[in-house]
Protein backbone atom coordinates (compact mmCIF):
# COMPACT_ATOMS: atom_id res chain seq x y z
CA UNK A 1 0.00 0.00 0.00
CA UNK A 2 2.90 2.34 0.83
CA UNK A 3 4.29 1.67 -2.60
CA UNK A 4 0.90 2.44 -4.13
CA UNK A 5 0.59 5.70 -2.19
CA UNK A 6 4.09 6.76 -3.17
CA UNK A 7 3.35 5.92 -6.79
CA UNK A 8 0.15 7.97 -6.80
CA UNK A 9 1.87 10.97 -5.22
CA UNK A 10 4.75 10.71 -7.70
CA UNK A 11 2.38 10.51 -10.66
CA UNK A 12 0.37 13.47 -9.33
CA UNK A 13 3.49 15.61 -8.82
CA UNK A 14 4.91 14.69 -12.24
CA UNK A 15 1.65 15.61 -13.93
CA UNK A 16 1.55 18.90 -12.01
CA UNK A 17 5.13 19.86 -12.76
CA UNK A 18 5.44 18.69 -16.35
CA UNK A 19 2.04 19.57 -17.65
CA UNK A 20 1.66 23.14 -16.57
CA UNK A 21 1.10 24.47 -20.07
CA UNK A 22 -0.79 21.56 -21.51
CA UNK A 23 -4.26 22.28 -22.85
CA UNK A 24 -7.23 21.11 -20.86
CA UNK A 25 -8.87 17.82 -21.72
CA UNK A 26 -12.03 18.46 -23.66
CA UNK A 27 -14.11 15.67 -25.05
CA UNK A 28 -16.18 18.08 -27.11
CA UNK A 29 -15.08 19.47 -30.44
CA UNK A 30 -13.85 23.02 -30.57
CA UNK A 31 -16.04 25.88 -31.62
CA UNK A 32 -15.16 28.98 -33.58
CA UNK A 33 -15.89 31.87 -31.19
CA UNK A 34 -15.46 34.42 -33.98
CA UNK A 35 -19.12 34.01 -34.79
CA UNK A 36 -20.21 34.83 -31.27
CA UNK A 37 -21.22 38.27 -30.11
CA UNK A 38 -22.30 40.12 -26.99
CA UNK A 39 -20.67 40.43 -23.58
CA UNK A 40 -20.44 37.96 -20.72
CA UNK A 41 -20.60 39.21 -17.13
CA UNK A 42 -19.04 37.50 -14.12
CA UNK A 43 -16.66 38.07 -11.23
CA UNK A 44 -12.97 38.62 -11.86
CA UNK A 45 -11.48 35.19 -12.50
CA UNK A 46 -8.28 36.21 -10.66
CA UNK A 47 -6.26 34.21 -13.14
CA UNK A 48 -3.18 33.92 -11.00
CA UNK A 49 -5.26 33.23 -7.93
CA UNK A 50 -4.42 36.57 -6.35
CA UNK A 51 -6.63 38.44 -3.96
CA UNK A 52 -6.16 41.93 -5.32
CA UNK A 53 -9.49 42.05 -7.03
CA UNK A 54 -12.86 40.45 -6.77
CA UNK A 55 -14.54 43.01 -8.95
CA UNK A 56 -16.98 42.31 -11.72
CA UNK A 57 -15.70 41.98 -15.27
CA UNK A 58 -17.08 41.65 -18.77
CA UNK A 59 -15.68 39.25 -21.31
CA UNK A 60 -15.83 39.76 -25.03
CA UNK A 61 -16.17 36.19 -26.32
CA UNK A 62 -14.94 37.27 -29.74
CA UNK A 63 -11.58 38.59 -28.54
CA UNK A 64 -11.63 36.83 -25.11
CA UNK A 65 -10.58 40.18 -23.64
CA UNK A 66 -11.64 40.69 -20.02
CA UNK A 67 -12.41 44.22 -18.82
CA UNK A 68 -13.19 45.23 -15.21
CA UNK A 69 -16.37 47.28 -15.03
CA UNK A 70 -15.46 49.10 -11.83
CA UNK A 71 -17.61 47.68 -9.08
CA UNK A 72 -17.40 44.85 -6.56
CA UNK A 73 -20.25 42.42 -6.15
CA UNK A 74 -21.32 38.83 -5.90
CA UNK A 75 -24.28 38.18 -8.15
CA UNK A 76 -24.73 40.36 -11.21
CA UNK A 77 -27.04 40.54 -14.19
CA UNK A 78 -27.17 42.75 -17.24
CA UNK A 79 -30.19 45.00 -17.33
CA UNK A 80 -31.30 44.05 -20.81
CA UNK A 81 -28.38 45.53 -22.73
CA UNK A 82 -24.75 45.64 -21.66
CA UNK A 83 -24.66 49.27 -20.51
CA UNK A 84 -26.18 48.72 -17.05
CA UNK A 85 -25.94 45.90 -14.56
CA UNK A 86 -27.73 44.86 -11.41
CA UNK A 87 -25.15 44.11 -8.76
CA UNK A 88 -26.03 42.00 -5.75
CA UNK A 89 -24.10 41.96 -2.49
CA UNK A 90 -25.00 40.36 0.80
CA UNK A 91 -26.94 43.39 2.01
CA UNK A 92 -28.07 45.35 -1.04
CA UNK A 93 -28.76 45.45 -4.75
CA UNK A 94 -27.30 48.26 -6.81
CA UNK A 95 -27.91 49.49 -10.34
CA UNK A 96 -24.56 50.27 -11.95
CA UNK A 97 -23.96 52.26 -15.09
CA UNK A 98 -20.82 50.90 -16.74
CA UNK A 99 -20.04 54.05 -18.73
CA UNK A 100 -20.49 56.61 -15.94
CA UNK A 101 -19.42 54.23 -13.11
CA UNK A 102 -22.36 55.44 -11.06
CA UNK A 103 -23.99 53.04 -8.63
CA UNK A 104 -27.44 53.57 -7.18
CA UNK A 105 -28.80 51.39 -4.40
CA UNK A 106 -32.17 50.07 -5.54
CA UNK A 107 -32.88 47.53 -2.86
CA UNK A 108 -31.79 46.86 0.70
CA UNK A 109 -31.87 43.22 1.69
CA UNK A 110 -33.94 43.06 4.87
CA UNK A 111 -32.36 39.97 6.32
CA UNK A 112 -28.74 39.62 5.24
CA UNK A 113 -28.59 36.35 7.14
CA UNK A 114 -30.21 34.80 4.09
CA UNK A 115 -26.77 35.14 2.48
CA UNK A 116 -27.95 37.58 -0.09
CA UNK A 117 -30.37 36.77 -2.82
CA UNK A 118 -30.44 35.43 -6.29
CA UNK A 119 -31.40 38.23 -8.59
CA UNK A 120 -32.77 38.37 -12.12
CA UNK A 121 -33.58 41.15 -14.55
CA UNK A 122 -37.23 41.18 -15.57
CA UNK A 123 -37.77 44.30 -17.70
CA UNK A 124 -36.70 47.93 -17.73
CA UNK A 125 -38.86 48.69 -14.71
CA UNK A 126 -38.44 45.56 -12.62
CA UNK A 127 -35.99 43.05 -11.25
CA UNK A 128 -36.64 40.08 -9.01
CA UNK A 129 -34.91 38.69 -5.97
CA UNK A 130 -35.35 35.58 -3.86
CA UNK A 131 -35.26 36.10 -0.12
CA UNK A 132 -36.06 33.27 2.28
CA UNK A 133 -37.61 31.20 -0.54
CA UNK A 134 -39.92 34.09 -1.53
CA UNK A 135 -39.70 35.42 -5.05
CA UNK A 136 -40.14 39.18 -4.96
CA UNK A 137 -40.76 41.47 -7.90
CA UNK A 138 -39.21 44.87 -7.24
CA UNK A 139 -40.19 48.05 -9.05
CA UNK A 140 -36.97 49.94 -9.71
CA UNK A 141 -38.63 53.37 -9.82
CA UNK A 142 -40.77 53.36 -6.69
CA UNK A 143 -38.95 50.49 -4.89
CA UNK A 144 -42.19 48.66 -4.14
CA UNK A 145 -42.02 44.91 -3.96
CA UNK A 146 -44.60 42.23 -4.68
CA UNK A 147 -44.45 38.62 -3.56
CA UNK A 148 -44.79 36.40 -6.64
CA UNK A 149 -44.50 32.99 -5.01
CA UNK A 150 -43.18 31.56 -1.74
CA UNK A 151 -41.72 28.18 -2.64
CA UNK A 152 -38.58 28.94 -4.64
CA UNK A 153 -36.04 26.25 -3.82
CA UNK A 154 -32.40 27.23 -4.21
CA UNK A 155 -33.22 30.75 -5.39
CA UNK A 156 -32.03 30.53 -8.98
CA UNK A 157 -34.76 31.75 -11.28
CA UNK A 158 -35.04 33.16 -14.76
CA UNK A 159 -37.51 35.26 -16.78
CA UNK A 160 -38.51 34.93 -20.38
CA UNK A 161 -37.68 37.92 -22.55
CA UNK A 162 -41.17 39.41 -22.30
CA UNK A 163 -41.02 39.48 -18.51
CA UNK A 164 -44.28 37.55 -18.14
CA UNK A 165 -43.08 34.06 -17.31
CA UNK A 166 -40.65 33.02 -14.61
CA UNK A 167 -38.95 29.63 -14.25
CA UNK A 168 -37.66 28.39 -10.89
CA UNK A 169 -37.29 25.17 -8.96
CA UNK A 170 -38.98 23.89 -5.83
CA UNK A 171 -37.85 21.18 -3.45
CA UNK A 172 -40.93 19.36 -2.13
CA UNK A 173 -40.21 17.34 1.02
CA UNK A 174 -39.10 13.82 0.18
CA UNK A 175 -39.10 14.45 -3.56
CA UNK A 176 -36.64 15.51 -6.21
CA UNK A 177 -36.43 19.16 -7.21
CA UNK A 178 -39.04 20.22 -9.69
CA UNK A 179 -38.82 22.90 -12.36
CA UNK A 180 -41.84 25.21 -12.22
CA UNK A 181 -43.21 27.81 -14.61
CA UNK A 182 -45.35 30.69 -13.45
CA UNK A 183 -47.12 33.20 -15.67
CA UNK A 184 -47.53 36.33 -13.58
CA UNK A 185 -50.32 37.73 -15.74
CA UNK A 186 -52.58 34.71 -15.53
CA UNK A 187 -51.08 33.44 -12.26
CA UNK A 188 -50.95 30.00 -13.87
CA UNK A 189 -48.35 27.80 -12.22
CA UNK A 190 -47.13 24.55 -13.78
CA UNK A 191 -44.79 21.91 -12.40
CA UNK A 192 -42.84 20.83 -15.49
CA UNK A 193 -40.30 18.08 -14.68
CA UNK A 194 -37.47 17.13 -12.29
CA UNK A 195 -34.63 19.62 -12.31
CA UNK A 196 -33.00 22.57 -10.62
CA UNK A 197 -31.54 26.02 -11.34
CA UNK A 198 -33.34 26.85 -14.62
CA UNK A 199 -32.21 29.52 -17.07
CA UNK A 200 -34.60 30.28 -19.89
CA UNK A 201 -33.62 31.60 -23.30
CA UNK A 202 -34.68 35.11 -24.24
CA UNK A 203 -37.32 33.84 -26.66
CA UNK A 204 -38.71 31.53 -23.98
CA UNK A 205 -38.42 28.42 -26.15
CA UNK A 206 -35.43 26.76 -24.50
CA UNK A 207 -34.61 25.91 -20.93
CA UNK A 208 -31.19 25.07 -19.48
CA UNK A 209 -31.16 23.36 -16.09
CA UNK A 210 -29.47 20.76 -13.94
CA UNK A 211 -30.97 17.34 -13.58
CA UNK A 212 -32.23 16.78 -10.05
CA UNK A 213 -30.18 14.75 -7.57
CA UNK A 214 -26.48 14.60 -6.82
CA UNK A 215 -23.99 15.17 -9.63
CA UNK A 216 -26.61 16.93 -11.69
CA UNK A 217 -25.99 17.23 -15.41
CA UNK A 218 -26.61 20.29 -17.52
CA UNK A 219 -29.46 19.80 -19.98
CA UNK A 220 -30.81 22.14 -22.63
CA UNK A 221 -34.41 21.36 -23.45
CA UNK A 222 -36.57 22.61 -26.28
CA UNK A 223 -39.86 23.31 -24.54
CA UNK A 224 -41.82 22.89 -27.75
CA UNK A 225 -40.41 19.64 -29.11
CA UNK A 226 -38.96 18.26 -25.84
CA UNK A 227 -35.66 17.61 -27.64
CA UNK A 228 -32.75 17.60 -25.20
CA UNK A 229 -29.01 18.21 -25.37
CA UNK A 230 -26.73 17.08 -22.55
CA UNK A 231 -23.46 18.73 -21.58
CA UNK A 232 -20.45 16.48 -21.12
CA UNK A 233 -18.73 18.10 -18.16
CA UNK A 234 -19.10 19.29 -14.59
CA UNK A 235 -20.77 22.71 -14.82
CA UNK A 236 -21.00 25.13 -11.91
CA UNK A 237 -22.93 27.99 -13.55
CA UNK A 238 -24.40 28.57 -16.99
CA UNK A 239 -26.50 30.97 -19.08
CA UNK A 240 -27.81 31.39 -22.63
CA UNK A 241 -26.33 33.66 -25.25
CA UNK A 242 -28.66 36.50 -26.34
CA UNK A 243 -29.50 34.63 -29.58
CA UNK A 244 -30.08 31.35 -27.66
CA UNK A 245 -27.59 29.50 -29.88
CA UNK A 246 -24.95 28.99 -27.22
CA UNK A 247 -24.53 28.42 -23.52
CA UNK A 248 -21.77 29.98 -21.45
CA UNK A 249 -20.66 27.35 -18.96
CA UNK A 250 -18.45 27.69 -15.90
CA UNK A 251 -17.17 24.25 -15.02
CA UNK A 252 -14.51 22.43 -13.05
CA UNK A 253 -11.31 22.49 -14.99
CA UNK A 254 -9.58 19.20 -15.44
CA UNK A 255 -6.24 20.43 -16.61
CA UNK A 256 -3.10 19.19 -14.92
CA UNK A 257 -1.62 22.32 -13.39
CA UNK A 258 -4.47 24.51 -12.22
CA UNK A 259 -5.88 21.51 -10.52
CA UNK A 260 -8.59 23.16 -8.49
CA UNK A 261 -9.90 25.79 -10.81
CA UNK A 262 -12.81 26.54 -13.06
CA UNK A 263 -12.88 27.35 -16.71
CA UNK A 264 -15.40 29.26 -18.82
CA UNK A 265 -16.53 27.73 -22.10
CA UNK A 266 -18.97 28.56 -24.84
CA UNK A 267 -21.00 25.50 -25.76
CA UNK A 268 -22.87 25.13 -29.04
CA UNK A 269 -25.35 22.61 -27.71
CA UNK A 270 -26.85 21.67 -31.08
CA UNK A 271 -23.46 20.90 -32.61
CA UNK A 272 -21.96 19.71 -29.30
CA UNK A 273 -18.91 21.87 -29.83
CA UNK A 274 -17.30 23.99 -27.19
CA UNK A 275 -14.51 26.51 -26.89
CA UNK A 276 -12.66 27.66 -23.82
CA UNK A 277 -12.76 31.44 -23.42
CA UNK A 278 -11.33 31.72 -19.89
CA UNK A 279 -8.84 28.92 -19.33
CA UNK A 280 -8.05 29.52 -15.67
CA UNK A 281 -10.61 30.75 -13.21
CA UNK A 282 -9.92 30.63 -9.48
CA UNK A 283 -11.96 27.98 -7.71
CA UNK A 284 -14.88 29.38 -5.75
CA UNK A 285 -14.83 32.73 -7.48
CA UNK A 286 -17.86 32.37 -9.74
CA UNK A 287 -21.26 33.09 -8.22
CA UNK A 288 -23.16 34.04 -11.30
CA UNK A 289 -22.82 34.49 -15.04
CA UNK A 290 -24.85 36.45 -17.55
CA UNK A 291 -24.68 37.23 -21.26
CA UNK A 292 -26.25 40.09 -23.20
CA UNK A 293 -25.97 41.84 -26.56
CA UNK B 1 -22.55 49.30 17.93
CA UNK B 2 -19.56 48.65 15.75
CA UNK B 3 -16.23 49.61 17.19
CA UNK B 4 -13.45 50.26 14.74
CA UNK B 5 -9.89 50.95 15.70
CA UNK B 6 -6.81 51.39 13.54
CA UNK B 7 -6.12 47.68 13.67
CA UNK B 8 -9.40 46.43 12.39
CA UNK B 9 -13.07 45.70 12.80
CA UNK B 10 -14.79 44.05 15.72
CA UNK B 11 -17.66 44.69 18.05
CA UNK B 12 -17.73 45.76 21.65
CA UNK B 13 -18.58 42.65 23.62
CA UNK B 14 -16.56 40.26 21.47
CA UNK B 15 -14.24 39.81 24.44
CA UNK B 16 -17.10 38.16 26.33
CA UNK B 17 -17.82 35.56 23.68
CA UNK B 18 -16.62 31.94 23.97
CA UNK B 19 -12.90 31.65 23.21
CA UNK B 20 -13.46 29.60 20.05
CA UNK B 21 -15.73 32.32 18.64
CA UNK B 22 -13.29 35.04 19.66
CA UNK B 23 -10.57 33.12 17.87
CA UNK B 24 -12.58 32.92 14.65
CA UNK B 25 -13.64 36.58 14.84
CA UNK B 26 -10.48 38.27 16.00
CA UNK B 27 -7.62 35.78 16.13
CA UNK B 28 -5.30 34.70 18.94
CA UNK B 29 -4.75 38.26 20.22
CA UNK B 30 -8.48 38.98 20.22
CA UNK B 31 -8.07 41.99 17.93
CA UNK B 32 -6.18 41.61 14.70
CA UNK B 33 -6.61 38.05 13.42
CA UNK B 34 -9.47 35.92 12.16
CA UNK B 35 -12.29 37.70 10.38
CA UNK B 36 -10.94 41.07 11.51
CA UNK B 37 -7.83 40.41 9.42
CA UNK B 38 -10.04 39.27 6.57
CA UNK B 39 -12.13 42.45 6.83
CA UNK B 40 -8.96 44.56 6.78
CA UNK B 41 -7.70 42.74 3.70
CA UNK B 42 -11.00 43.44 1.93
CA UNK B 43 -10.87 47.07 3.05
CA UNK B 44 -7.33 47.45 1.71
CA UNK B 45 -8.61 46.78 -1.81
CA UNK B 46 -11.84 48.77 -1.22
CA UNK B 47 -13.97 45.68 -1.74
CA UNK B 48 -17.16 46.88 -0.09
CA UNK B 49 -19.06 43.75 -1.13
CA UNK B 50 -16.60 41.48 0.68
CA UNK B 51 -16.49 43.84 3.69
CA UNK B 52 -20.27 43.65 3.98
CA UNK B 53 -20.30 39.87 3.74
CA UNK B 54 -17.50 39.46 6.28
CA UNK B 55 -19.37 41.74 8.71
CA UNK B 56 -22.57 39.75 8.21
CA UNK B 57 -20.74 36.46 8.61
CA UNK B 58 -19.13 37.73 11.81
CA UNK B 59 -22.53 38.73 13.17
CA UNK B 60 -23.86 35.26 12.44
CA UNK B 61 -20.88 33.58 14.05
CA UNK B 62 -21.33 35.71 17.18
CA UNK B 63 -24.64 33.94 17.70
CA UNK B 64 -23.28 30.40 17.28
CA UNK B 65 -23.92 28.20 20.32
CA UNK B 66 -20.71 26.34 21.17
CA UNK B 67 -21.99 24.15 24.01
CA UNK B 68 -24.42 21.88 22.17
CA UNK B 69 -22.65 20.77 18.99
CA UNK B 70 -23.91 17.25 18.37
CA UNK B 71 -23.07 16.50 14.75
CA UNK B 72 -19.92 16.47 12.67
CA UNK B 73 -20.28 16.16 8.95
CA UNK B 74 -17.66 15.48 6.32
CA UNK B 75 -18.61 17.23 3.10
CA UNK B 76 -17.17 16.16 -0.21
CA UNK B 77 -17.06 17.57 -3.70
CA UNK B 78 -15.96 14.60 -5.75
CA UNK B 79 -15.21 16.76 -8.80
CA UNK B 80 -12.64 18.84 -6.96
CA UNK B 81 -8.88 18.62 -7.43
CA UNK B 82 -8.83 16.86 -10.75
CA UNK B 83 -11.25 14.24 -9.57
CA UNK B 84 -9.17 13.62 -6.44
CA UNK B 85 -11.99 15.31 -4.54
CA UNK B 86 -12.26 18.04 -1.97
CA UNK B 87 -13.41 17.62 1.61
CA UNK B 88 -14.60 20.14 4.17
CA UNK B 89 -15.96 19.83 7.71
CA UNK B 90 -19.26 21.04 9.08
CA UNK B 91 -20.24 21.20 12.75
CA UNK B 92 -23.93 21.40 13.64
CA UNK B 93 -25.40 22.20 17.04
CA UNK B 94 -28.78 21.43 18.58
CA UNK B 95 -30.02 24.86 17.51
CA UNK B 96 -29.46 23.65 13.92
CA UNK B 97 -26.74 26.24 13.37
CA UNK B 98 -23.82 25.00 11.30
CA UNK B 99 -20.21 26.12 10.90
CA UNK B 100 -18.15 24.94 7.92
CA UNK B 101 -14.40 25.13 7.34
CA UNK B 102 -12.78 24.50 3.99
CA UNK B 103 -9.11 24.75 2.98
CA UNK B 104 -7.88 25.52 -0.49
CA UNK B 105 -4.77 26.45 -2.36
CA UNK B 106 -5.12 30.19 -2.97
CA UNK B 107 -3.39 29.98 -6.33
CA UNK B 108 -4.95 26.68 -7.27
CA UNK B 109 -1.50 25.12 -7.43
CA UNK B 110 -0.26 21.99 -5.63
CA UNK B 111 1.90 24.08 -3.32
CA UNK B 112 1.61 27.72 -2.31
CA UNK B 113 -0.37 30.04 -0.04
CA UNK B 114 -3.32 28.41 1.65
CA UNK B 115 -6.78 29.89 1.96
CA UNK B 116 -8.94 29.03 4.95
CA UNK B 117 -12.65 29.52 4.32
CA UNK B 118 -15.37 29.64 6.92
CA UNK B 119 -19.16 29.91 6.73
CA UNK B 120 -21.99 29.84 9.18
CA UNK B 121 -25.22 28.38 7.86
CA UNK B 122 -28.80 28.34 9.04
CA UNK B 123 -30.80 25.12 9.02
CA UNK B 124 -32.31 25.81 5.61
CA UNK B 125 -28.93 26.78 4.20
CA UNK B 126 -27.08 23.66 5.29
CA UNK B 127 -29.95 21.45 4.25
CA UNK B 128 -29.83 23.14 0.87
CA UNK B 129 -26.06 22.57 0.71
CA UNK B 130 -26.33 18.90 1.68
CA UNK B 131 -29.33 17.76 -0.27
CA UNK B 132 -29.83 20.35 -2.98
CA UNK B 133 -26.24 21.03 -4.07
CA UNK B 134 -26.88 24.56 -2.82
CA UNK B 135 -24.06 27.05 -2.94
CA UNK B 136 -22.19 27.73 0.29
CA UNK B 137 -20.79 31.24 0.51
CA UNK B 138 -17.52 31.35 2.43
CA UNK B 139 -15.38 34.17 3.69
CA UNK B 140 -11.69 33.40 3.50
CA UNK B 141 -8.99 34.52 5.89
CA UNK B 142 -7.43 36.57 3.06
CA UNK B 143 -10.52 38.76 2.81
CA UNK B 144 -12.09 37.19 -0.25
CA UNK B 145 -15.57 35.73 -0.64
CA UNK B 146 -15.80 32.34 -2.30
CA UNK B 147 -18.44 29.78 -3.10
CA UNK B 148 -18.46 26.00 -3.05
CA UNK B 149 -20.92 23.20 -3.64
CA UNK B 150 -20.80 19.67 -2.29
CA UNK B 151 -22.22 16.46 -3.69
CA UNK B 152 -21.75 14.03 -0.81
CA UNK B 153 -21.64 13.94 2.96
CA UNK B 154 -21.01 11.74 5.97
CA UNK B 155 -22.99 12.35 9.14
CA UNK B 156 -21.50 11.52 12.56
CA UNK B 157 -23.11 12.16 15.93
CA UNK B 158 -20.81 13.38 18.68
CA UNK B 159 -21.03 14.38 22.33
CA UNK B 160 -21.21 18.07 23.20
CA UNK B 161 -17.66 17.98 24.57
CA UNK B 162 -16.27 16.33 21.46
CA UNK B 163 -18.21 18.75 19.29
CA UNK B 164 -16.69 21.66 21.12
CA UNK B 165 -13.22 20.15 20.76
CA UNK B 166 -13.78 20.05 17.02
CA UNK B 167 -14.87 23.70 17.05
CA UNK B 168 -11.69 24.62 18.95
CA UNK B 169 -9.66 22.87 16.27
CA UNK B 170 -11.67 24.65 13.57
CA UNK B 171 -11.04 28.05 15.19
CA UNK B 172 -7.31 27.40 15.40
CA UNK B 173 -7.14 26.15 11.82
CA UNK B 174 -8.95 29.24 10.55
CA UNK B 175 -6.08 31.34 11.92
CA UNK B 176 -3.38 29.02 10.63
CA UNK B 177 -1.00 30.61 8.15
CA UNK B 178 0.60 27.46 6.74
CA UNK B 179 1.03 27.04 3.01
CA UNK B 180 -1.08 24.59 1.11
CA UNK B 181 0.74 21.44 0.09
CA UNK B 182 -1.04 18.79 -1.91
CA UNK B 183 1.02 16.02 -0.34
CA UNK B 184 1.30 17.10 3.27
CA UNK B 185 -1.14 19.92 4.06
CA UNK B 186 -4.28 19.81 1.97
CA UNK B 187 -8.02 20.10 2.60
CA UNK B 188 -8.26 16.50 3.70
CA UNK B 189 -5.59 16.92 6.39
CA UNK B 190 -7.75 19.65 7.93
CA UNK B 191 -10.85 17.49 7.73
CA UNK B 192 -8.97 14.64 9.40
CA UNK B 193 -7.79 16.99 12.17
CA UNK B 194 -11.31 18.23 12.94
CA UNK B 195 -13.02 14.84 12.74
CA UNK B 196 -10.33 13.33 14.94
CA UNK B 197 -10.68 16.23 17.40
CA UNK B 198 -14.35 15.25 17.64
CA UNK B 199 -13.26 11.78 18.75
CA UNK B 200 -14.19 10.07 15.51
CA UNK B 201 -12.04 7.84 13.31
CA UNK B 202 -11.00 9.30 9.96
CA UNK B 203 -9.44 6.96 7.43
CA UNK B 204 -6.98 9.38 5.89
CA UNK B 205 -5.94 8.27 2.44
CA UNK B 206 -3.86 9.91 -0.25
CA UNK B 207 -6.85 11.25 -2.18
CA UNK B 208 -9.70 13.10 -0.42
CA UNK B 209 -12.29 11.10 -2.36
CA UNK B 210 -10.74 7.86 -1.06
CA UNK B 211 -10.65 9.21 2.52
CA UNK B 212 -14.32 10.01 2.22
CA UNK B 213 -15.24 6.61 0.78
CA UNK B 214 -13.28 4.58 3.35
CA UNK B 215 -14.25 6.74 6.32
CA UNK B 216 -17.86 6.38 5.27
CA UNK B 217 -17.36 2.63 4.97
CA UNK B 218 -15.81 2.52 8.46
CA UNK B 219 -18.77 4.30 10.04
CA UNK B 220 -21.56 2.72 8.05
CA UNK B 221 -20.25 -0.73 7.09
CA UNK B 222 -17.59 -1.59 9.64
CA UNK B 223 -17.24 -5.26 8.62
CA UNK B 224 -16.81 -4.25 5.02
CA UNK B 225 -14.14 -1.82 6.06
CA UNK B 226 -12.37 -4.53 8.12
CA UNK B 227 -12.42 -6.87 5.15
CA UNK B 228 -11.02 -4.10 3.00
CA UNK B 229 -8.24 -3.51 5.53
CA UNK B 230 -7.44 -7.21 5.65
CA UNK B 231 -7.19 -7.32 1.85
CA UNK B 232 -5.03 -4.21 1.86
CA UNK B 233 -2.70 -5.57 4.54
CA UNK B 234 -2.35 -8.89 2.77
CA UNK B 235 -1.46 -7.14 -0.46
CA UNK B 236 -4.76 -8.09 -2.00
CA UNK B 237 -4.83 -4.89 -4.03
Amino acid sequence: MKFLSALIITIFCCISLVGCDMPSVNSQNELNTKTISGKILFRDPMIEGGTESQGLVVLDPFTTKITPIGIFGENARFMGATSKVLVGSVNKIEMFDISTKEAVEVYKIDNPATKGGNIAYVDEKHFSIVEESRLLLVNIENRTKTIITEDVGNGIHSWSGNGKTVYYSTHPAGEKNKICRLNIETNKKEVLFDGIAPRVSKDGNLLAYYTAGTNGKLIVKDLQSNQEWKYDGAPVKFCFSPDSRYIAVVEYWRGPWYFDGYTVKIWDYKENKSQTVVPKYAQGQCFDIDWAE
Amino acid sequence: MNYKDPTGYYKVGDEKLPPEIQMILNGPDGKTGGLTAAWNAAKARSDTAAMARISEEADQIRSFCVTNINRVMVLVQSEGALGAGHTATMLINENDQAMVLSFYSQNGTPTGPGEMRIAMLSSSEWNDALYNEGTVYFVANNGTVQSETFNGNLYLTVSHDDGRNALGKMANLFNEKLDYNLASNNCDHKTAAMVTAAGKFYDKRVLPNDSFVYTTMYHTNYWGWLLNQAMKNSGGY
